[in-house]
């Protein structure tokens, strides 16, 4: 069994209010964890993201200027972002279903749904630490594999399906 | 012709890719989990220990989380102020919006859980009604009720006021989007009769 050593991850913390990004910042720090930057809206996260290069982002969703889903998708960007694998935890308030799959079609890790507690917040790290999902490039989508609970073995099994439809149709 | 998946170390950090034609998969390096993964005995993969501090961390600044709910109980405030003085056609429900959603997400934080309710109503309503058609009066009574529960320090759902807030807010609020929604069906009713 593993656990994480925060003190080893620089974390970026981007949230609108000032309370809640000093609660984040107090429970990193309980964590273990040194290196916390803070920014205050999307553009400013994106511009800290790629200055200090952070290992972890964590973001709300609600922002002016340009919100949590907007920033995730500029970071996923793969051709031009610094980092487009790092991991993105959004903090929320939002809990509906169709909010949900909005946040994880931008290529959000994973969700925490406010009230954070330390050991949510602590799970949720070690999940995007210790067992990252594999990310998927397709035409339209780039980010972590949407479906949860994916095997190896389902990887080759989609090759198949995907050799098949090659040897078919013929390939380019 | 089969083309086999390609599998090659992307980046030269041990990220593997496969190549599936219109798929591309990414299967991580593992860089993280190498810089900061430790083996432990704890069941689950959570550091109690870390945890605990964090806990106590968390304690330490909860001193504050009254002035803070009371900062963000005037913010809510002024934002309506704002709001209910401007003319209705140039009302910004933004910083409303980002008030009440605000004191929805923290409040729970800070020992206010019911503020948290009736704030998460408020979302709500300014979520899923048209600003044209939003009840003014509705959105008072929820600024006031969360102004009530934050000045007579009402924590706890055993008390019986806050319970009878919750209940009222929750039926008034069910009554306006449903007449908004019967109103929307008429008037598209209405238009493909014409």
């Amino acid at each position: 069994m593993f656990r994480v050593d925060c003190s080893r991850l620089r974390f970026l913390v981007i949230d609108d209010n000032g309370y809640m990004r000093r609660i984040i910042r107090t429970l990193l720090h309980g964590f273990g964890t040194r290196e916390v930057f803070e920014a205050e809206d999307g553009a400013a996260g994106l511009e800290a993201f790629a200055t200090h290069l952070p290992d972890v982002v964590i973001t709300d969703w609600s922002m002016p200027v340009f919100d949590g889903i907007e920033l995730t998708k500029m970071i996923r960007q793969p051709d031009t972002s610094p980092n487009p694998f790092v991991p993105i935890i959004m903090v929320t308030g939002y809990a509906e279903r169709n909010r949900v799959f909005e946040a994880r079609d931008a290529g959000v890790s994973e969700m925490l749904v406010k009230p954070i507690s330390a050991k949510s917040l602590y799970q949720r790290i070690a999940k995007v630490v210790l067992n990252p999902r594999p990310f998927i490039r397709t035409e339209n989508y780039f980010g972590p594999d949407r479906r949860h609970l994916v095997k190896a073995d389902q990887y080759k099994t989609r090759g198949a399906a995907s050799n098949f439809i090659n040897s078919s149709i013929g390939s380019p | 012709m089969t083309r086999a998946p390609q599998a090659n170390d992307y980046a030269g950090d041990g990220t593997v890719e496969q190549d599936f034609g219109d798929t591309r998969v990414f299967h991580l390096g593992g860089t993280l989990r190498a810089k900061a993964a430790v083996r432990s005995a704890d069941a689950g993969g959570v550091d109690d220990l870390s945890v605990a501090a964090a806990d106590a961390a968390m304690k330490d600044l909860s001193g504050d989380f009254q002035n803070w709910m009371g900062d963000e109980v005037n913010r809510l405030i002024a934002a309506f102020e704002v709001f209910s003085d401007s003319p209705p056609n140039k009302r910004d429900i933004g910083p409303l919006f980002r008030a009440a959603h605000d004191i929805r997400g923290q409040a729970a934080v800070f020992g206010y859980p019911i503020a948290s309710e009736i704030a998460g109503s408020l979302s709500k309503l300014l979520d899923k009604i048209e600003p044209d058609y939003l009840p003014l009066q509705l959105i008072a009574h929820h600024v006031d009720s969360v102004k009530a529960i934050y000045r007579n320090n009402i924590r706890d759902y055993a008390n019986p006021v806050a319970t009878q807030i919750i209940h009222n807010l929750r039926r008034a609020i069910d009554r306006v989007v449903e007449a908004r929604q019967k109103a929307m069906a008429e008037e598209m009713k209405f238009r493909r009769t014409i």
